[in-house]
């Protein structure tokens, strides 16, 4: 078989690429090949799946029709070997499927700490809807959970076990959660939440083995020596781009899979998008890979467009998190601290867990944090994207009165597209 | 000139009661306006949703809550489906997007949906709203 369009992977890029295709063009053969058991659920609201606040229709984030509706052929298998000389991959399954455009959206895969003990084998991990349904199985004759890593797949597990009624200790080696995108007093509010609500938070703490206790019991052995005995134990340290398909392929990769500003790869006809891609980061001015719902959403677009024929560029995107955990409302974009002499921040606190902090260099937002009231995020972020001078109004960043009002009315008519 | 009532009646219009005193001072979960007011020395605006096509926020929305209406073309967001995740918040560049803390939900302006005209245009005294295509 062989189709004009063929998707590798089910998740945010791929509906995008698809919606993107048929907007262009209404007939092409398109396949999607996904290896879930569910294409086209929403991979961050597995917290919320978890929770039992949504059910599995609540995380599909398009109905189950869309890919009938939109003329998709879904192939349930997994893609084993990708051949770009003779344009086909191979599914393990052992079917053959040609394609004309080729795109890889296969996303991110967990990393798994290397850990001693003989109970190392024994942790769950967290991106998948099976991931969740695993832990979810586990949960009704069980009480203590241990999550390892404190990002944000970390500390949205601990709200979900937490809202679940289990006992909860996080375990994060940095000295406070969530510190890639967070600045300290951030931080270290939401560990205040967190503990408010039950959770032992842990910090600065590695987990050196993980050690069986008798029956299904876990004893997990800190640095320091400590120890702390769950039912069971999940390692949440991060996720990195599922590369090996396009490497085996003979297609360059560096952390993710290299593309141009179309999401072209350097294979002929072969594209990528999503969290196995390196796209641009507009406020670093390289490529890298961004695992955000955002970005893939926004590269599989463009990675559809390309495909269709049109000449798309993505604009890029940058480290880029809106949050609400432990209902605790926070926005952060780019530089959440100053990193070189050349960065000052301005802050503004509104008590005791709502301030906001905006991050300047050369009279550029290069970053801010937003907690509490957290409405203007996408003013400020439009204002970094567009790299517009705010030297001349930074005063009132982080005024009550910041909005449309105190822009030159060049940038306000900008914004507001007259 | 900033008067503000565009705010009072857009919040009355998505209000259960649709009584002004109610809805402001009885109502729970109160009720908000999706048009935001500001005013800053002599320049007063106020700000919606702009329906914008290839819309940011429905880019960005991580449970499909947040549509194009095939029809209209308006963005129109459903707020069952809603997890409060503030992605669309995050991408907004009016920054339109309203959070409602008490239900859990963001809120934005649905031109008046259900009664087919925005309260806003209608009631603004100064003519200073209008409701029209955007020229391309």
């Amino acid at each position: 078989m062989r189709f004009e369009h063929l998707i590798v992977g089910g998740s945010a890029g791929a509906v995008s690429a698809v919606e993107a295709i048929r907007s262009v063009d209404e007939d092409a053969s398109i396949a999607v090949v996904y290896d879930e058991e569910v294409p086209g659920y929403s991979r961050p609201l597995i917290s919320h799946f978890l929770a039992g606040e949504l059910s599995l229709d609540g995380i599909m984030f398009r109905s189950v029709d869309f890919w009938s509706r939109n003329k998709v052929r879904l192939i349930h298998d997994a893609v084993v070997e990708v051949d770009p000389d003779d344009r086909v991959v191979k599914l393990a399954g052992g079917e053959r499927l040609g394609y004309g455009r080729m795109l890889l959206a296969v996303g991110g895969e967990p990393i798994t700490p290397k850990l001693g003990g003989e109970g190392g084998g024994e942790l769950y991990t967290f991106t998948t809807l099976k991931d969740a349904e695993k832990i979810s199985s586990r949960l009704s004759d069980n009480h203590r959970v241990a999550v390892i890593g404190g990002g944000p797949i970390g500390v949205s597990l601990a709200e979900a076990l937490t809202k679940r009624g289990k006992k909860v200790t996080l375990i994060e080696l940095k000295p406070r959660v969530l510190s890639q995108v967070l600045d300290e007093r951030a931080s270290r509010i939401l560990e205040g939440e967190m503990t408010r609500a039950g959770v032992e938070v842990l910090t600065g703490r590695a987990v050196a083995a993980v050690h069986r206790n008798g029956g299904r019991t876990l004893s997990l052995e800190l640095d320091n020596g400590e120890k702390r005995l769950c039912d069971l134990a999940v390692a949440a340290i991060g996720v990195k781009p599922r590369v090996r398909l396009a490497e085996e392929a003979g297609i360059a990769v560096n952390r993710g899979i290299t593309v141009d500003d179309a999401m072209h790869t350097s294979a002929p006809e072969i594209y990528a998008c999503g969290d196995v891609a390196e796209v641009y980061d507009f406020a670093h001015g390289l490529h890298r890979p961004l695992a955000l719902w955002p970005v893939a959403r926004g590269s599989g677009k463009t990675a559809g467009y390309s495909m269709a024929g049109l000449d798309a560029r993505y604009e890029g995107a940058t480290a880029m998190n809106a949050m609400n955990y432990f209902n605790t409302p926070i926005i952060t974009v780019g530089s959440v601290n100053p990193e070189d002499p050349h960065m000052v921040s301005i802050r503004l606190d509104k008590g005791r867990s709502s301030y906001r902090r905006i991050v300047l260099k050369d009279g550029l937002i290069v970053g801010f944090t937003l907690m509490g009231e957290v409405e203007q995020a996408g003013l400020l972020l439009y204002l970094m994207r567009r790299r517009i001078n705010v030297g001349h109004f930074k005063g009132k960043l982080c005024s009550p009165q910041f909005g449309l009002t105190i822009l030159p009315q060049r940038v306000r008519r900008e914004v507001l597209g007259k | 000139m900033g008067c503000g009532l565009c705010e009072v009646y857009c919040l009355v219009a998505h209000s259960s009661s649709r009584d002004v005193v109610k809805a402001y001072l009885k109502e729970k979960p109160k009720p908000i306006s999706r048009i935001r007011r500001e005013v800053y020395r002599s320049l007063s605006f106020a700000v919606q949703c702009r329906h914008c096509e290839e819309a940011p926020c429905v880019e960005a929305c991580l449970t499909g809550a947040m549509n194009v209406d095939e029809k209209s073309g308006a963005v129109i967001h459903d707020p069952e489906r809603c997890v409060e995740c503030l992605t669309c918040v995050m991408v907004c560049p009016v920054g339109a997007i309203k959070v409602d803390r008490e239900l859990g939900v963001v809120a934005k302006c649905d031109l008046c949906a259900s009664s087919g005209s925005p309260v806003c245009v209608e009631k603004c005294p100064n003519q200073a709203l209008v409701y029209a295509e955007a020229p391309p």
